[in-house]
């Protein structure tokens, strides 16, 4: 009997390190615009693929739409906790510094100044790539507040950078 | 336009800086499984605990456990501890089972410690008027059987106070109630069970006035008298007795009622005097009435005393042999002892009441005991059986001896459970819920896998 758990132990745990050597980078990527930070993003990473491990023998479909949504949900977990270290949305709104000539690293800088809920939408829609009512089923939030949240995200990029106004489009083509 | 963001977030992806995947994701992630595992456990544990417990100390489940026929099983016992307290629930009627403790509370109110779980319950004896004597209450050696004693106005006519008492069936509820008449009524102030149980005897003063103010008894008192119910037919025979000093009063099972002074002890075949042997002079001091051993024949009279163990006396029935024991009672400078009942021929439960200095009038009490005496060692061998708790608040103690063997005489009990008490358990009960609903609600936070 303990033969047999043992066995099954050592099973799971070479299927989940296979799991993780398969998918974790591309988790880490997620990871890492969820947060936009370098640090942040590894511990978000482990929160989510120890909560993985956790519930491995429980989970029936992919682990690592689980994982993701894992990711999701921990960042805003996070984000709660720490909202009142979470600077006055007025600082945020000031436009951002001096026209970057790499628009990687303007767009970058606009996301971090996103609430996370409202960074957590975008990248969602446009670097999971899922639809308005996917995104609300990940997220546990209607459709009506995914579209306005997604509104209100990429109007806040247009305040914060408007060098990526091309980038963004207008809001009606949003 | 937004196909370009999109774009540019798989850019900023792709161009990420690389992430350390944790190496120990696996073990943290099992340790925190063995965690929720021992966590539920642990919850539900508690939970079961509390909730035995809720149903152990809520009336409703004690009234209903206690209505149940009565048995009398080998957990039933006599608390090791009696723990007296004041905020005790009160039971709905008799019916409350076999009862191993009855004793009378500072208020005058009639507490009964359920043989089988030792959970405390007042009695609802009807309240009547508060009796000059202070009344008597007398439970028989089976912890069944309950008698005391009753005065209440008169709307109906006649005499202004009626006296008399009742004797409850403790297992059914069933009460039979007796009027006492003699003159304006009789004031009981000792009830004694023979020692099977078939005859009750009683001493009082009979009264030549009683009257009421709707609270207590006033009356002129005259005489004693003394009498005896037989619980097989119900009849009662009663009889006055002659101007003697009577400290107390017995009966054996052949239905003769014993009286001893501290002059002399003589007996009574009610009605009527069947013999009055020639017995020697009793000690001074004689406490109260007591029971007659099992085959009734023997009696154990206490003295009150003045030293630290007080000397008891063996009285042969019919008498006249005495023998003078002196047992050792830890019980601080002076005591008291009292005979509440028998074990078996040579074995008696003695109340043992020790006394603090005199206060004025007041002689405060410092302990209160019952200790197993044997009668047949003149050094009246003892054996402390149960400790009360607060002597102060205990006025007279009864207890059902079938319910102690030599080799089992007490069992451990837990104590009362009070108002405050059970409030206790349910805020815990409350805490409890409330860990279990955080818990709920922070892992439905989590997505399900």
């Amino acid at each position: 009997m303990v033969l047999t758990r043992e066995v099954a132990t050592t099973t799971a745990e070479r299927s989940f390190d296979e799991f993780v050597a398969a998918r974790g980078r591309a988790l880490g990527r997620t990871a890492y615009l969820l947060t936009g930070d370098h640090h942040l993003a590894e511990d978000l990473l482990q929160t989510a693929l120890m909560q993985t491990a956790r519930h491995w023998e429980r989970i029936h479909g992919s682990p690592e739409a689980y994982a993701r949504r894992i990711l999701y949900h921990q960042n805003i977990s996070w984000w709660r906790r720490k909202r009142w270290q979470e600077s006055p949305l007025l600082d945020h709104d000031s436009p951002a510094p001096a026209a970057d000539p790499d628009l990687r690293v303007t767009l970058e800088e606009a996301l971090r100044r996103l609430t996370v809920r409202q960074r957590t939408i975008l990248v969602l829609r446009y670097f999971e790539d899922l639809t308005e009512a996917q995104t609300a089923a990940e997220l546990g939030i209607s459709l009506g507040a995914v579209k306005s949240m997604t509104r209100q995200a990429l109007g806040r990029l247009r305040t914060l950078a408007p060098e990526l106004a091309e980038l963004i489009g207008s809001s009606d083509s949003a | 336009m937004t196909e370009r963001l999109k774009e540019q977030l798989q850019r900023l992806g792709d161009e990420a800086p690389e992430l350390r995947l944790p190496s120990d994701a696996w073990a943290q992630g099992r340790r925190a499984r063995h965690r929720d595992h021992l966590l539920t456990g642990l919850l539900l544990v508690v939970v079961v605990a509390l909730a035995g417990t809720l149903l152990r100390v809520t009336p409703a489940s004690r009234m209903a456990a206690e209505m149940v026929a009565p048995r009398t099983e080998p957990a039933d016992g006599v608390p090791d501890r009696l723990r007296p307290g004041s905020d005790l629930a009160v039971a709905p009627n008799l019916a409350v089972g076999v009862t191993s403790v009855v004793y009378v509370d500072q208020e005058r109110r009639v507490v009964a410690v359920a043989a089988d779980r030792g959970s405390y319950r007042l009695l609802p004896l009807p309240r009547g008027l508060t009796s000059p004597h202070g009344g008597a209450v007398a439970l028989d050696r089976s912890g069944t059987m309950l008698a005391y004693t009753w005065m209440r106005e008169n709307d109906s006519g006649g005499p202004e106070v009626l006296t008399g008492f009742d004797v409850a069936d403790l297992t059914t509820g069933r009460l039979q109630r007796y009027r006492l008449n003699g003159r304006a009524g009789i004031d009981v102030t000792d009830l004694v069970w023979s020692p099977q149980g078939r005859w009750l005897a009683w001493r009082g003063l009979q009264a030549s006035r009683l009257s009421s103010d709707g609270v207590g008894v006033q009356g002129r008192f005259g005489r004693e008298a003394i009498g005896r119910l037989d619980l097989t037919t119900g009849g009662i025979v009663q009889e006055r007795l002659p101007a003697v000093a009577a400290r107390g009063i017995t009966v054996d099972e052949d239905g003769v009622v014993w009286v001893f002074g501290s002059r002399a002890t003589a007996s009574r075949t009610l009605p009527g005097w069947a013999r009055r042997p020639a017995s020697p002079p009793a000690p001074e001091n004689l406490q109260e009435s007591a029971p007659a051993s099992p085959n009734g024949r023997v009696l154990l009279l206490g003295e009150g005393g003045a030293a630290a163990s007080p000397a008891m006396v063996v009285a042969g029935l019919p008498g006249p042999e005495y023998a003078d024991l002196n047992p050792q009672f830890s019980a601080g400078s002076r005591a008291s002892a009292r005979t509440v009942g028998w074990i078996d021929d040579s074995h008696a439960l003695v109340q043992v009441t020790g006394y603090g200095d005199r206060e004025g009038d007041y002689t405060p009490v410092e302990s209160l005991s019952l200790a197993i005496v044997d009668i047949r060692a003149t050094s009246g061998d003892t054996r402390q059986v149960t400790h009360i708790d607060d002597p102060e608040s205990v006025r007279h103690l009864e207890v059902a001896t079938d319910l102690m063997t030599l080799d089992r005489p007490t069992v451990s009990r837990p104590g009362p459970w009070s108002f405050a008490g059970t409030l206790l358990v349910a805020g815990l009960s409350a805490l409890v819920l409330a860990l279990a609903v955080a818990l709920v609600v922070r892992r439905r936070r989590l997505p399900r896998p």
